[in-house]
């Protein structure tokens, strides 16, 4: 009972309260408004200028792309990056599975450059556009490494003899087979569409 | 000490004290001094020679990692850029190059580095990273806010 007496009184005092005093306030003092004050932005519509702009270097870059005759690029085999040029050899170690002759065409590529450009991928370079190939040239043992600990005064001894698979690649060559913005719709990525 | 044929080595396995000896001073051959020729002497050497070449194998890793991460400082003052604001902006808009590459592109491919080193320093103003106060933005790298995810 006392609770609903209060809360009676309460919504009265809120009902009488609020209207005739704001018109007071209103009338009587300047209006102070915290909000952000309304001003009109121009939003310009340079899309035209901006694909002009991105067209022009895309062309640069396509006439440098002609006229270079040796590229590098930075390719990524076997867990491990390599900056490679035509006719390198590349030391791969560890188990990986091509053979002696088989012809790869290298697919991660990070990074392509030539004397006047320098196309980055994020993370790697469309792989029609960019072809690295390259030829397993040999497969063999690496020379033996000594495993060997031994600890002091506790008669504790052990050798161990280790030789590791290595796999020579010879990069056959870099190249960049079409203009830098012509992509397709539908992508293929390894055995990935995209 | 000449050593004659392989076959003779390959004889060296068994107990017998001379080819025993045989294999050591053959990895002691060398060695300077008296641990090339006295045996009890050649033997700690060569024990001790073992186990730093093991000990280094994994050693050299982490040597190499200091060594690039050398290399790329470096490049990256010449740039103006700080190391850890050049590594950070790469990795935000995914060029995942790592520290080998690029240690090889700031020596071999300037051009190239100071067109990564250009684009992590605008990427990195644009993030507002921490010490991004002092850099000028490159006139030559047109991001227009597509590379901040």
């Amino acid at each position: 009972m006392l609770c609903n007496k209060l809360l009676n009184l309460v919504s009265k005092t809120v009902q009488i309260v609020p209207t005739n005093r704001i018109a007071a306030a209103a009338s009587s003092l300047s209006i102070r408004s915290f909000s952000t004050p309304v001003s009109q932005e121009y939003v310009v519509d340079n899309t035209i200028a901006h694909k002009k702009f991105s067209d022009g270097i895309i062309q640069t870059v396509n006439e440098a792309v002609k006229t270079n005759n040796r590229l590098f690029a930075v390719v990524h085999i076997c867990g491990k990056q390599f900056k490679v040029t035509d006719n390198d050899l590349v030391l791969i170690d560890g188990y990986w599975p091509p053979n002696v002759g088989d012809r790869i065409k290298l697919q991660k590529v990070l990074l392509v450059g030539g004397k006047d450009f320098t196309l980055i991928g994020r993370p790697v370079l469309d792989p029609d556009t960019v072809e690295v190939t390259a030829t397993v040239v040999d497969k063999d043992l690496s020379h033996t490494r000594t495993n060997f600990e031994r600890i002091k005064r506790k008669q504790y001894m052990r050798i161990n003899f280790v030789r590791k698979e290595i796999t020579m690649l010879r990069i056959n060559s870099v190249f960049i087979t079409q203009n830098i913005d012509n992509r397709k719709d539908v992508q293929e990525m390894g055995r990935r569409v995209m | 000490m000449v050593f004659t044929t392989a076959m003779m080595m390959v004889r060296s396995r068994g107990p017998d004290e001379f080819w025993r000896k045989r294999k050591i001073f053959k990895i002691a051959a060398h060695f300077s001094g008296r641990r090339r020729n006295c045996y009890s002497i050649a033997i700690k050497a060569v024990h001790r020679a073992l186990q730093f070449a093991t000990i280094g194998r994994t050693v050299r890793k982490s040597d190499m990692i200091d060594l690039w991460n050398t290399r790329i400082r470096a490049g990256c003052e010449e740039h103006g850029i700080e190391i850890n604001n050049f590594k950070d902006s790469l990795s935000r808009c995914d060029i995942q190059l790592n520290k080998k590459v690029l240690a090889d592109l700031a020596i071999w491919e300037p051009n190239s580095f100071k067109a990564l080193s250009d684009l992590a320093k605008s990427v990195s103003i644009d993030y507002n990273l921490p010490g991004t106060e002092k850099y000028d933005k490159p006139t030559n790298v047109v991001t227009r806010g597509l590379l901040k995810k």
